[in-house]
């Protein structure tokens, strides 16, 4: 009876065990099969998203002659830099850049620096009514930036700012961004305190403990916020468009714009031709090819930070 | 120098806490309050920028205009911009989350695929803007020249369509999706893979685990994404200026296009603007607040009740 019992215990066990392998070479299978799928709707997928770049890349290398014959073609026949020479000689194009350099690059160290600034007073001084100060700053990010824009626009032209870089080169100072203040303010409380209290003991004052110590230990989050920053300034077109009318003062943005509108308008009075789109596309290139090499220069950068604003809850 | 010495410890503190704070306080005045405060007061007046000293209050004009239907374009441009708005936060949201867990089936190359699919949502812009008037061009355009290739002789107009213009405007927003991807795939990633092999002994499928593992899990990110892309797709005005210009037929007007036409525009219609600014603003908060009243049926957070 009981080895009975014990056999029958077996056969159960050994069904039980094929029955798992079974399934275990299906998932295996099915595995695979999805692995594959993904694979083609990923290659699919890549090409959509390349194919556009591609067309500006070889448009831009064309000849004009050849895009009037042959407008539908996508590699260019013959390669030549025409198209870059022509923007480079009816535009300042370098001047486009050094300004756009410029506002970049002075909105990039206002903001890490001052926004490092602002985060530690959060931080290190457990002030009553700090949390609410916060909060209120806070919410100045939901109110949408036409609201704040027009009263500025007045304030800058009141001012005579008009045509000037101000109105791209102060505002940054103050605070640089409530929301780079909130990522510096994660950060810096991650910095033991008995960091900061060491060194008041040795007799730093509060501004030397955030020179000295702060400000060498934020690098990593600094430089999600002056990627960040990069590309706002670099992208941004609607300051621009409302505070520089003067053609020396334009950024590569509201530059490849004008380039653009200016052969929109031409062939509005010649009628019926093909746009240059050679030449419009070389300044296109211009203006994101820098994007390009920094996202490979700082690509592990990107990744992390837009995956630390994105996550915010 | 010598009461410095003998002032409390807290004072010293709250000293030093406003002196580090005092460039956001300045900030928060100079370029939130006053603005605020100042385009509220604007959206009462006539004010328009070439002839300021004739300003006058007229109450609740600017409003009424806007909502009576005497402004044809306002109706108009929030419509365009609702429409653009809801299918460019499901779009993106939809592709982001898609494209990520296509990625998560950890295939050989993903660094090369996040980075063909990310690197275009940080190009500027313009520059893509423009680059897509060229590849939806009616008659030379790539996408019409491959379409009459496989065979369809009268392919859409695309931008110069009063119908198919913003719906071309949404395709091409939905081109830098590759933001949200990446946020997925962060949020991916920090799913614990025991909740999944947990349900596959349960004999869970896959639509099973992502309606009730992927997707609780991922929710208060969708949440969050879902108030800022409203916020930020409500305002949507590049593609609109450059590509089309709100053409044809106003078929592409997008409220801050119509703003900015009112704002920066001779004779500089600040109060009328203003209003506009105003209620958007009303919008965007109601939005919001009605986002944060539904959350708690549908927004899960892990941490809950620990």
């Amino acid at each position: 009876m009981e080895e009975n019992i014990v056999i029958e215990e077996n056969t159960v066990q050994a069904q039980e065990d094929l029955s798992k392998m079974d399934r275990n070479q299906k998932a295996k299978k099915r595995s695979k099969w999805n692995k594959i799928i993904a694979y083609i709707v990923l290659i699919v997928c890549s090409c959509i998203m390349i194919l556009p770049l591609l067309i500006l890349l070889c448009t831009s290398l064309k000849p004009y002659e050849e895009l009037v014959e042959n407008p539908t073609a996508i590699f260019p026949k013959q390669i030549t830099f025409e198209a870059f020479a022509t923007v480079f000689n009816e535009n300042p194009y370098f001047v486009y850049l050094s300004n756009t350099v410029f506002i970049t690059v002075v909105n990039v160290i206002a903001c890490c620096f001052t926004s490092a600034f602002v985060a530690y007073g959060f931080v290190r001084f457990r002030v009553k009514g700090s949390g609410f100060i916060f909060g209120a700053f806070l919410s100045g990010m939901l109110i949408p930036g036409q609201v704040l824009t027009i009263p500025m626009f007045e304030v800058y032209k009141s001012l005579g700012w008009i045509n000037t870089f101000f109105p791209f080169i102060v505002p940054c100072w103050f605070g640089g961004g409530i929301f780079n203040v909130f990522l510096q303010r994660q950060f810096i409380r991650g910095i033991p305190s008995s960091l900061f209290e060491a060194a008041e003991i040795d007799g730093c004052n509060e501004m030397e403990i955030f020179f000295r110590i702060v400000m060498r230990l934020v690098a990593p989050v600094m430089i999600t916020i002056a990627i960040f920053t990069f590309m706002n300034s670099w992208n941004d077109l609607y300051g621009p468009l409302l505070y520089l009318e003067d053609p020396d003062l334009w950024t590569l943005a509201k530059g490849i714009y004008m380039i653009y509108k200016a052969e929109m308008g031409q062939m509005g009075s010649s009628g019926g031709s093909i746009l240059p789109w050679n030449i419009i596309s070389a300044a296109n290139v211009f203006a994101i090819i820098p994007i390009i090499v920094l996202y490979f220069i700082a690509q592990r950068f990107f990744i992390e930070g837009i995956s630390t604003t994105g996550l915010k809850e | 120098m010598q009461q410095k010495i003998f002032l409390k410890r807290s004072t010293r503190k709250t000293i030093w806490f406003y002196i580090f704070i005092l460039p956001s306080i300045l900030g928060f005045l100079a370029f939130v309050v006053y603005p605020v405060g100042r385009s509220l007061y604007l959206s009462f007046t006539d004010m328009q920028l070439t002839r300021p000293d004739e300003m006058k209050w007229v109450g609740l004009k600017n409003y009424l205009a806007l909502f009576s239907g005497k402004d044809p374009f306002f109706w108009q441009a929030l419509k365009n911009t609702f429409i653009y708005a809801v299918c460019n936060i499901v779009g993106t949201l939809a592709l982001g989350l898609l494209s990520a867990m296509l990625l998560n089936v950890r295939v050989k190359g993903q660094n090369i695929f996040r980075t063909i699919f990310y690197v275009p949502s940080l190009l500027p812009a313009v520059a893509t803007a423009i680059m897509f008037r060229w590849v939806f061009d009616p008659t030379n355009g790539i996408i019409n020249t491959i379409l009459r290739a496989i065979g369809i002789s009268n392919p859409p107009i695309w931008l110069e369509g009063a119908s198919t213009a913003l719906l071309t405007l949404i395709i091409i927003s939905l081109y830098a999706f590759g933001g949200k991807m990446i946020i997925f795939l962060t949020g991916l990633n920090g799913i614990n893979r025991s909740y999944y092999e947990a349900a596959e002994i349960d004999g869970a499928g896959y639509w099973y685990k992502f309606v009730k593992i992927t997707l609780p899990l991922l929710s208060p990110i969708i949440f969050y994404n879902t108030i800022m892309g409203t916020i930020g797709a409500l305002q949507v005005f590049t593609e609109g200026f450059v590509v089309s210009g709100a053409g044809p037929g106003n078929s592409t007007l997008f409220y801050v296009l119509r703003l900015y036409n009112l704002a920066y525009q001779e004779p500089y219609r600040l109060g009328q603007a203003s209003a506009m600014a105003w209620v958007l603003f009303v919008i965007i908060g109601a939005i919001t607040a009605v986002y944060f009243i539904f959350s708690k049926y549908f927004v899960f957070y892990e941490n809950e009740g620990k």
